[in-house]
């Protein structure tokens, strides 16, 4: 059986029949903020500065950022800082920054928002960092991340970002965003029940139906080629490999 | 004191396997002994462990989530860390990654069930054979056959002609084949332990559905099934020697607040993987030295390999986009023995979430200032470029479809190291230096996976140890290594498994493998655990377990 999938060169186009869709965020249904307006405060801005979203010309969000993927929820996960380390997300800190970084929805927040006006008033007096155009944030972050004393903090901002743009942890906005379908069941923490499916998303048992069939029909998403590879001229495996397919 | 004849302390390849064969043992001979199984995650299923701490169970029947989420992922895994940054200050040497819960390594682990080639057996150190005599392919051959046998091992293919569809290599892997080709290297499906699988994809870390062969449904299951008890959130901390054998302690999580435990036992099995069970000693060793000598040449936590783990992250060129698609099937199915010859590395393409291919150097994931660099920390990245930000954010978003993650696995030279962190509790990893024989290793296979995306049409980003010189692996291997009885000196443990001076104390897992494999281990930890249980049943060439317990 050959499917000839790589000439097809299929995308999944999930139609999906979610029982539990992920939820819709505050960002994603086109009431997203316009760049520099509308940041609860320095911190919000700084989520937004490090993993932006993406506006078209009337403001509506056209590509989720980490606020619009839940970021401020990651924030408040419980011992969200050794829960990264432990994943290796986050660089183990001294005992003093660890101490810092305790409270990361109260006293490590307002720090964190008072030190980014100090680092605004280097870029433009009298402005708040939430305040500032982008190219001035970003300056103002480029100076934060080279200052050893502030790196952690920023560091511990950078993870929350990326875990809720890649983690699914609120919603799955930011896995979509880089081209994942969604999962079939957030609630319930599942992402894909198996493959292969049709194009709308129907599971397909292979043993029944004809894959061919439905590939021939345009209505396949598989997770194989389903051919042989074109041998390499001259590579002789025989004197690597047993029949098994374990090396010697 | 609560009583047990064998603690098991670990419930992964190595000691899922002890607690299934010394329970098959202590049942056929009336079952009177008494076994424990000490686990310090959570129980996964629910099956085992009534009492342990977890979530409700899903549709699937267990506790596993996506592998996306930090809080899921930290269930089923555990980091390992330098954090005095060994190499470089600031900077982690290396950093391991380990399985966590009731079947262990079982729960992080890909199922690539691959044998250890007849060369990673015959290494040769300061004139010695690292291994003992007792060990070679051709010996333990028998146990391999016995474990595939347990884990539904079989070999993928690429067109289900002749296997079931759910066998199949993955889309990833073609591509991956093509571009091996393009350089004059073959790829080949991988053997696998895993059944019926539903090839559900974000496959990582735990899995919900009965795909995958995790530990819990065949070791361990034999293990209950003959009476042996399983505690889950146990985390033991000191082992002290008695007089008639030893006595184990630490904390019980499963309730709040925890308590504190001690058992006694006749015989005790450390089976707590090769980063746990040598820091475990290495925490324990002051107290138990007041009462008998252990390690007096001080080998614990000495010559740790990390399989000659390297991995990179690239992208595909737009001929192979959409093709790749990370999120489905299996997360590894094949592999390129082309280089094994003459360089003794496999390479071997998977999928890892997003999330974790930055590690927590998300530089990682853009470009090389010198992509040719070889060599640790050897370049950095390109002038000007940011790990954040919205360019950043449009690397991320380049990924979905066309990124492609690959891997070496080498013999190694054992440069790393397990030792005490910070005030003597927690548990570290290092790696000073790497040895010229696995710089050139890791230099030509960078070279030939640098290739491979390039001839892909696409390239290869900058990786941690050419950045930072941070060494990643998923596969640590020593620590308490074997060695020959006659060689006590060389080594933690002999032939058996059996600390050296210490009758029925036993360390059976990833730390007693004294070399890099060279393949993935964990079928060859499991061999390995399989032939010191079968000759300790048989009382070949040791005490007997029967002898032992009266």
């Amino acid at each position: 059986m050959g499917l000839g999938l790589f000439a097809a060169g299929c995308r999944p186009t999930f139609a999906s029949d979610s029982t539990a869709p992920s939820p819709t965020l505050p960002g994603e249904t086109g009431s997203g903020h316009a760049a520099g307006a509308g940041y609860s405060d320095n911190l919000d801005a700084l989520a937004d500065v490090l993993l932006p979203a993406e506006r078209d010309a009337s403001g509506k969000v056209t590509s989720v950022g980490a606020r619009e993927a839940g970021v401020d929820h990651v924030m408040r996960v419980a011992s969200f800082v050794p829960l990264a380390q432990a994943q290796g997300l986050l660089p183990s800190f001294s005992d003093a920054v660890m101490t810092r970084l305790e409270d990361l929805d109260g006293v490590f927040r307002a720090q964190l928002n008072a030190a980014l006006d100090v680092a605004a008033l280097v870029q433009k007096p009298l402005t708040a960092f939430r305040d500032l155009p982008r190219a001035l944030q970003e300056a103002a972050v480029d100076q934060a991340f080279a200052d050893p004393a502030q790196k952690p903090a920023l560091l511990v901002v950078r993870a929350a970002c990326l875990t809720a743009y890649l983690g699914a942890v609120q919603s799955d906005a930011g896995l979509r965003d880089v081209g994942f379908p969604a999962f079939e069941n957030f609630a319930d923490g599942l992402a894909v029940s198996g493959y292969p499916r049709t194009k709308k998303g129907r599971l397909v048992d292979a043993k029944t139906e004809s894959l061919e069939q439905l590939d021939a029909n345009g209505d396949l998403d598989d997770y194989t080629y389903n051919r042989e590879p074109e041998p390499t001229p001259g590579d002789d495996l025989s004197l690597v490999l047993d029949a098994n397919g374990d090396l010697l | 004191m609560a009583f047990r004849d064998v603690v098991i302390v670990g419930s992964g390849f190595g000691g899922a396997v002890m607690a299934a064969r010394l329970g098959e043992a202590a049942k056929l001979t009336g079952g009177a002994a008494k076994i424990l199984v000490l686990e310090k995650g959570e129980d996964h299923t629910g099956a085992f462990d009534p009492a342990s701490t977890g979530g409700a169970l899903n549709a699937q029947g267990n506790r596993f989530r996506h592998s996306l989420s930090p809080e899921s992922s930290g269930k089923v895994a555990q980091l390992f860390t330098d954090t005095a940054g060994a190499f470089k200050s600031g900077t982690p040497s290396m950093n391991v990654i380990a399985g966590l819960g009731v079947g262990g390594g079982s729960n992080a682990y890909d199922g690539v069930s691959l044998r250890a080639p007849t060369e990673a057996f015959e290494q040769v150190r300061d004139g010695r054979r690292l291994w003992p005599s007792v060990y070679s392919r051709a010996s333990l051959s028998p146990y391999y056959t016995k474990v595939e046998a347990m884990l539904h091992v079989h070999r993928l293919a690429w067109t289900d002609a002749k296997v079931p569809h759910w066998q199949l290599a993955t889309k990833r892997d073609f591509v991956f084949a093509d571009g091996c080709r393009k350089i004059g290297a073959t790829a080949v499906p991988l053997k696998l332990a895993d059944e019926d699988d539903a090839n559900e994809g974000w496959w990582n870390q735990g899995q919900r559905f009965s795909g995958r062969q995790n530990l819990t449904k065949n070791y361990l299951a034999d293990a209950k099934g003959a009476g042996v008890e399983l505690w889950s959130g146990c985390d033991v901390d000191q082992i002290l020697p008695t007089k008639d054998g030893y006595v184990v302690s630490g904390t019980d999580r499963r309730v709040t607040p925890s308590v504190r435990f001690e058992i006694e036992c006749k015989m005790l099995v450390i089976a707590a993987g090769a980063v746990g069970s040598s820091g475990l000693l290495l925490r324990t060793k002051p107290a138990f030295a007041q009462r008998r000598a252990i390690d007096p040449t001080n080998m614990v936590g000495k010559q740790v390999s990390g399989n000659g783990d390297y991995g990179v992250t690239g992208v595909v060129g737009k001929d192979y986009e959409f093709a790749v698609e990370g999120h489905k099937g299996k997360p590894m199915s094949s592999f390129c023995p082309s280089y094994w010859t003459q360089h003794q590395f496999i390479l071997i393409p998977f999928y890892a979430a997003p999330l974790y291919l930055s590690l927590g150097q998300p530089s990682t994931l853009l470009r090389a200032k010198d992509p040719r660099a070889v060599g640790r920390a050897s370049t950095t990245l390109e002038d000007g470029a940011r790990d954040w930000g919205g360019a950043y954010k449009q690397t991320l978003k380049s990924f979905g479809s066309r990124i492609l993650t690959m891997g070496c696995l080498a013999l190694d030279g054992c440069e790393g190291e397990v030792r005490l962190g910070r005030g003597g509790n927690g548990v570290e990893v290092a790696w000073q230096s790497t040895a010229a024989s696995t710089e050139r290793r890791w230099s030509a296979a960078i070279d030939a996976m640098r290739r491979i995306y390039e001839s892909l049409g696409g390239e290869m980003f900058l990786d941690g140890y050419r950045k930072d010189g941070t060494v990643n692996t998923a596969h640590p291997l020593g620590g308490c290594r074997m060695a020959e009885a006659s060689d006590a000196g060389l080594g933690v443990v002999d032939p058996n498994g059996e600390v050296f001076g210490n009758p029925n104390l036993f360390v059976v897992d990833a730390a007693i493998v004294p070399s890099a494999l060279g393949a993935n281990p964990s079928l060859t930890i499991a061999a390995v655990a399989e032939s010191i249980a079968d000759r300790l049943v048989r009382g070949a060439g040791t005490r007997s377990f029967a002898d032992r317990l009266v």
